[in-house]
């Protein structure tokens, strides 16, 4: 009998265990995602042990950019080496970057591509640098509540290798599609390093400042996570439309002239090929093509599949989109 | 009731019609070094935003108008700085339902956004690090609630730093606040940031009491000093016996951000900071040695100044473009590299001695070296955006060991205490380091000084002995060369007015000379003239003569 209490106790005792334990995981999560202020001394010391936490989780994925000269802040955000950062820390694709890890680690990247009018960029490590990397998820930041708090990352002032990381903790302010404001204060260096949710997902990109130390401004991750194809296909989301050089007057859809020097030249296509396929889509006889070509609203940098017919054979050709204003007009 | 809401609706028109020039805020891309924003963008971007901020605003304020319960709620948020006592009064009604409030005002808040991002949106897509979303003063202002400075967060701190709010005094110099301060004893004595005292010091005691104050104590590595105050029965602060609080964990300074508690966590672990490298604010290039054909020769022989920088030491000690540095104290330089070695040798405000050639003349230049970070160009932009809603110390490098955080501090608010959850005094804030960054000297550096300045053998006096000395020995050299001055500025004129004279009796014995010469050369011309004419008289008879002789041989003959 005195078992069977014991049992008994001891199934009331760890029931109760559970429960408590579920109120105060509750609780937390009240205070970290909700956006409400905390009310007491307790509920700070429960969100400073988070803090602290949540500083040693997020500091091995976040990086320093350098790109020449100057340099800024990075996160990773996939084992394979893909880097957001922001698009003024990089400039153009297709250039090289040092990557320095918070443990000193060195390895070289390249720059994909950037939206300037939101400030969001990507790079990815090389291949031959390394297989996999610490990294972070990327979070949600149409889900982020006016309140929330958030965590600031990056190397404010440079690079300091005996100072290491600066940890940055607030709230979030206003909140718009393309762009954040945290009271977690930034500084040149800063830009480009993460703002992370307390989960330590990445929901925002560091930008750039206002007078006031509560404007602070962040680019949020949604950015990246909608044009990510495109980014890391090295685009440039907000460039001048891009430019093939193909001419095609009527709807038999032969090429009628290729435009010196331009991307399509470049690719080999030539005058007098019947173009069946562009970017995947089937075009039918007597289909006009321009309107297929204006719904992929292709940008400098992006690649495209076409197959032509030429002879009577298929040929497919890989071309890249040209910058429109690079290409001189056949006379 | 109602009378009182209009008014205060009228008010909050008022406020923001004087935020209207604020509105243009200046948003900055925070890379280093990047390539900045056209000016003329900037202007652009500034303008519009200005118009569309007045458009909005007008909108809102018709909208407040006609609703007058969602205006006085508003504008307990808006009017914040503005107006404290009617805060207090809205603060008051709020309290019942703040919660529910807050949510409904969110969701307003949401969707007063969600129009402006469409207006926004659609315009101006292409314009980049566009300023005009962000600087909606009213706006900010609004929501500021959600930060960490509002009132309402800040308020869950007052129960631990109750027990400091009584030890943290403010410190004035001549008036202005100059910084905060921590009491340690209850007799008087006084913590606080040595750098920033300036002037006649008082300290306002939490009872609002003023009371003269003398400096009996200075550390210079830790830049904190030792005040004392004709005071008794004083508030000390208690010590934290726990290591310095690390990276996450919740840190606030009482009296720092306007009088109220200044709320933060640790940024980074405590750490030595090293002190910023001094600089004199010169280009320069190696100068060679020439061999006799004026080539340069292999061998360097100094360094010469291409440029000097506006407002950096060289330019304080007049030094000039051209002068050549050939040594500095009791280093010859022989290169740029040198010269570099040579000035890393020494702190921040030391002061040094260059041997310079400025022409063929040797001469000895004395400056003071400065921080890169107070005065390059170079780092302009850096220092614009850490003086952006924050005022850096002067003093904020070069510490044994500081915890940083991220509470907002200023210059003035440094040398108070600043506390953990627990309540007692973790550190010092010694330093507002930048826009993200306070420093704090942990308790365990503190109170080792605190023992050695009670000693009173580190009196600002004694400590600042050699530095004092220095300057004196200099200024006396100085005072000596401006009481010899006027002495060989009599004994020059006497030597160039016998000089003059001299050369004016030269002058015009030569012009005398010059005189005669003129005479001669006349005389000369006459005579030339009357030779030549003698000359062709000469030619012509010896002509005659060979003809009369040759017509007199031919008749002797009888040729003829």
């Amino acid at each position: 009998m005195p078992k069977v209490i014991r049992f008994i106790a001891c199934m009331v005792f760890l029931l109760t265990c559970g429960l408590l334990n579920q109120t105060s995981n509750a609780q937390i999560d009240e205070i970290l995602f909700s956006g409400e202020a905390p009310t007491d001394v307790d509920e700070l010391l429960l969100l400073e042990k988070h803090f602290a936490e949540l500083a040693e989780k997020v500091k091995p994925a976040t990086v320093n950019i350098q790109m020449g000269g100057s340099q800024g802040s990075g996160v990773v955000v996939s084992s394979d080496g893909y880097i957001l950062t922001a698009a003024h820390v990089i400039g153009p694709p297709n250039r090289e970057a040092i990557i320095t890890f918070p443990n000193g680690d060195r390895v070289r990247a390249k720059t994909l591509g950037v939206s300037n009018s939101v400030d969001s960029g990507m790079l990815k490590i090389k291949e031959d640098q390394g297989e996999s990397f610490p990294y972070l998820d990327l979070g949600l930041s149409s889900d982020l509540k006016l309140g929330q708090w958030v965590m600031a990352v990056g190397h404010p002032g440079g690079k300091d290798q005996a100072r290491g990381l600066v940890v940055r903790v607030g709230r979030i302010i206003t909140k718009q599609n393309r762009v954040l404001k945290t009271d977690c204060t930034l500084v040149g260096g800063d830009s480009g390093g993460p703002l992370l949710d307390m989960r330590g997902d990445v929901i925002g990109i560091h930008s750039r400042i206002g007078q006031d130390l509560t404007e602070n401004l962040h680019v949020p991750v949604d950015q990246y996570s909608e044009n990510w194809d495109r980014m890391a296909k090295a685009v440039i989301l907000d460039g001048r439309p891009g430019k093939l050089g193909i001419d095609i007057v009527d709807e038999t859809n032969e090429v009628k002239g290729v435009t010196e020097k331009s991307a399509a030249e470049k690719a080999g296509i030539k005058k007098g090929d019947v173009i069946i396929k562009f970017g995947g889509k089937k075009i039918e006889d007597k289909e006009d093509i321009s309107s297929t070509v204006k719904s992929l609203d292709l940008r400098p940098n992006e690649k495209i599949t076409i197959v032509v017919l030429r002879d009577g054979e298929e040929e497919k050709i890989q071309l890249t989109v040209a910058n429109g204003g690079s290409t001189r007009r056949r006379r | 009731m109602n009378h009182f809401k209009i008014n205060l609706s009228l008010i909050l028109a008022i406020c923001l019609a004087f935020c209207f020039p604020l509105t243009s805020v200046t948003t900055s891309v925070i890379a280093q070094e990047a390539p900045a924003k056209s000016k003329k963008q900037e202007k652009e971007s500034d303008d519009d935003q200005e118009s569309e901020d007045k458009k909005s605003e007008k909108k809102k304020s018709t909208k407040k108008k006609s609703s007058k319960k969602k205006s006085t709620k508003d504008s307990s948020d808006d009017d914040k700085e503005k107006s404290d006592d009617k805060e207090k009064k809205d603060d008051k009604k709020k309290s019942d339902d703040k919660k529910s409030n807050d949510k409904k005002k969110s969701d307003k808040d949401d969707k007063d956004k969600e129009d402006e991002k469409d207006k926004a949106g659609n315009r101006g897509n292409s314009r980049l690090f566009n300023s005009r979303l962000f600087g909606r003063n009213n706006n900010s202002r609004r929501i500021s609630s959600y930060s960490k400075k509002s009132k309402n967060f800040v308020s869950v701190f007052d129960e631990v730093v109750a027990s400091v709010k009584d030890s943290t005094i403010t410190i004035y110099g001549d008036r202005k606040q100059v910084a905060l301060g921590t009491i340690i004893d209850a007799d008087g004595l006084i913590l606080t940031k040595a750098s920033q005292l300036d002037g006649n010091l008082t300290c306002k005691l939490a009872n609002g009491e003023r009371i003269k104050a003398k400096v009996i104590g200075i550390d210079p590595e830790t830049d904190l000093a030792l005040l004392k105050i004709d005071a008794e029965d004083l508030t000390p602060v208690i010590w934290s016996e726990e290591d310095a609080p690390v990276t996450g964990r919740w840190v606030a300074s009482p009296k720092a951000e306007r009088k109220n508690t200044a709320v933060g966590v640790v940024s980074v672990d405590a750490r030595a900071i090293p002190p910023s490298r001094p600089f004199i604010g010169i280009r320069m290039i190696t100068v060679f040695e020439k061999n006799d054909d004026g080539e340069d020769t292999n061998v360097s022989i100094g360094v010469r100044i291409t440029t000097i920088e506006d407002k950096s030491p060289a330019d304080t000690a007049d030094l000039w473009v051209n002068d050549t540095i050939i040594q500095l104290d009791d280093t010859p330089i022989k290169n740029i590299r040198e010269l570099l070695k040579a000035i890393g040798q020494y702190d921040v405000h030391d002061r040094i001695t260059l041997k310079v050639l400025r022409g063929e003349k040797e001469m000895d230049i004395k400056l003071t070296l400065a921080s890169r970070e107070q005065t390059s160009s170079d780092n302009r932009r850096t220092n614009m955006q850490n003086s952006m809603g924050s005022e850096p110390s002067r003093r904020r490098k070069n510490f044994p060991e500081c915890f940083q955080h991220d509470s907002m501090l200023t210059a003035t608010t440094c040398g108070g205490p600043i506390v953990d959850l627990s309540g007692k005094v973790v550190g010092i804030n010694i330093a507002r380091g930048g826009r993200v960054s306070s420093l704090s000297l942990p308790t365990a550096i503190v109170l080792p000084v605190i023992t050695k300045m009670k000693k009173g053998d580190m009196a600002p006096e004694i400590v600042n002995k050699d530095r004092i000395k220095a300057i004196d020995l200099e200024l006396s050299e100085i005072q000596k060369l401006l009481g010899d001055l006027p002495n060989r500025k009599i004994v020059l004129e006497r030597k160039y007015n016998v000089e003059r004279a001299r050369a004016q009796e030269l002058n015009r014995t030569m012009s005398d000379l010059k005189r005669r010469i003129a005479a001669i050369e006349e005389k000369s011309k006459k005579y030339k003239l009357d030779l030549d004419i003698a000359r062709k008289q000469l030619n012509s008879k010896s002509k005659i003569r060979e003809q009369l002789e040759s017509d007199r041989r031919k008749l002797i003959n009888g040729s003829r």
